[in-house]
């Protein structure tokens, strides 16, 4: 079963996503939080990436395209990488324009924390964005999450130095946000 | 023959296959934390075998525009640890480790190295920021920072569980504009 919030879900990604995430990589908004990639990928090249996945128990990340619950409709994708078994791992998401502060991004996020907190058990989950992006920032700081490091002047973008953001959610912090879950991993460290 | 690369009482060249076994001596000694300079990686487990050098020094090979070299003696060639760099998260950003046996800890040799590598990579990169990660509790490599101009870019919070407490990574960083002014 996908999970499943009021107005959005996050399931498997599927072929018929290409388009959308081609859309995705080729606008220099969307594309990738750190660096400019060429706006030349095709729906190949797009198809090549999820291919490549093979089945396994041993996952280190989690792939979700996010859509409009009722409509179904494409609202862009989330994801979670580099995760350390019970400790941590790192959230990004991207969300075609047209979705842009709306809610649908803060709703999915939380969708996806609640599985990596509850379903995972990590003690701490990290988000990383630029000074530039100010829409990721104030996204991750509704959700818990506090500046860590700031590298100065580490990311080139429009033509600007922007310095680098790395934010971390601590587990106690989360459930300190809802108090409506409650914690039984609360004795670990 | 005079080395490529060399400072006043080291020079740097590739790891050769002899010195695999001093690396791996290295990353499992009880001092490793303590005073590793950026222990980027070799920092998740508590032993480490020659195939996991082997396997580290071939990923640098792979790559473009990031090296892995050991620090040598000048006098009696003994391979002291090493120093690797690489691209960050963008290409206007390098990160920069530095490891050094415990037996030749606190003679200097961190400085001297630090030294000479943001040199390189600010004459030879096209680099804005150079940083580098430690352990929450190294003081030493603190201290090594604050010497050389680096300023706290801050901590990760949660980064590893030791011996009952989570420990944080710090993180320093120079910007090339900073390098060399007073």
């Amino acid at each position: 079963m996908p999970l499943i919030g009021e107005n959005v879900v996050l399931r498997e990604v599927r072929v018929d996503d290409n388009p959308y995430f081609q859309m995705l990589r080729n606008d220099m908004e969307t594309q990738g939080f750190n660096q400019s990639l060429p706006p030349d990928y095709t729906i190949g090249m797009i198809a090549s990436q999820s291919s490549e996945k093979k089945f396994s128990f041993e996952r280190v990340d989690g792939n979700f395209t996010i859509e409009e619950k009722n409509s179904g409709i494409f609202v862009g994708r989330i994801s979670y990488s580099g995760y350390e078994k019970r400790h941590t791992a790192a959230v990004g998401i991207a969300l075609l324009k047209d979705f842009w502060g709306k809610g649908y991004g803060y709703e999915a996020h939380e969708l996806l924390l609640k599985f990596l907190f509850l379903e995972l058990g990590v003690r701490v989950v990290r988000w990383y964005t630029t000074s530039e992006n100010i829409g990721s920032y104030k996204l991750a700081q509704k959700s818990g999450y506090q500046i860590s490091v700031r590298k100065p002047e580490a990311i080139f973008k429009s033509g600007k130095l922007f310095d680098m953001l790395m934010l971390d959610l601590i587990r106690d912090d989360y459930f300190a946000q809802h108090p409506e879950l409650t914690d039984e991993l609360r004795l670990l460290p | 023959m005079k080395k490529k690369h060399q400072s006043k009482s080291v020079f740097f060249e590739l790891i050769s296959e002899n010195n695999h076994q001093s690396i791996v001596d290295i990353i499992n000694s009880y001092e490793y934390k303590d005073f590793t300079i950026f222990p980027f990686y070799f920092n998740r487990r508590d032993f480490y075998e020659i195939k996991d050098v082997i396997e580290t020094l071939s990923e640098f090979k792979r790559g473009a525009k990031k090296g892995i070299w050991g620090i040598y003696d000048k006098k009696t060639q003994q391979l002291y640890g090493y120093v690797d760099y690489y691209y960050g998260w963008d290409a206007h950003e390098m990160e920069l480790n530095i490891v050094i046996h415990p037996d030749n800890a606190n003679k200097g040799l961190g400085k001297e190295v630090l030294r000479y590598m943001i040199r390189y990579l600010f004459d030879n990169y096209f680099v804005n920021t150079i940083s580098g990660w430690f352990d929450e509790g190294n003081s030493a490599a603190q201290k090594l920072c604050d010497s050389l101009k680096f300023k706290s870019s801050g901590m990760m919070r949660n980064y590893k569980l030791v011996n009952g407490e989570y420990s944080g990574l710090y993180c320093y960083s120079i910007l090339r504009r900073n390098w060399g002014k007073d």
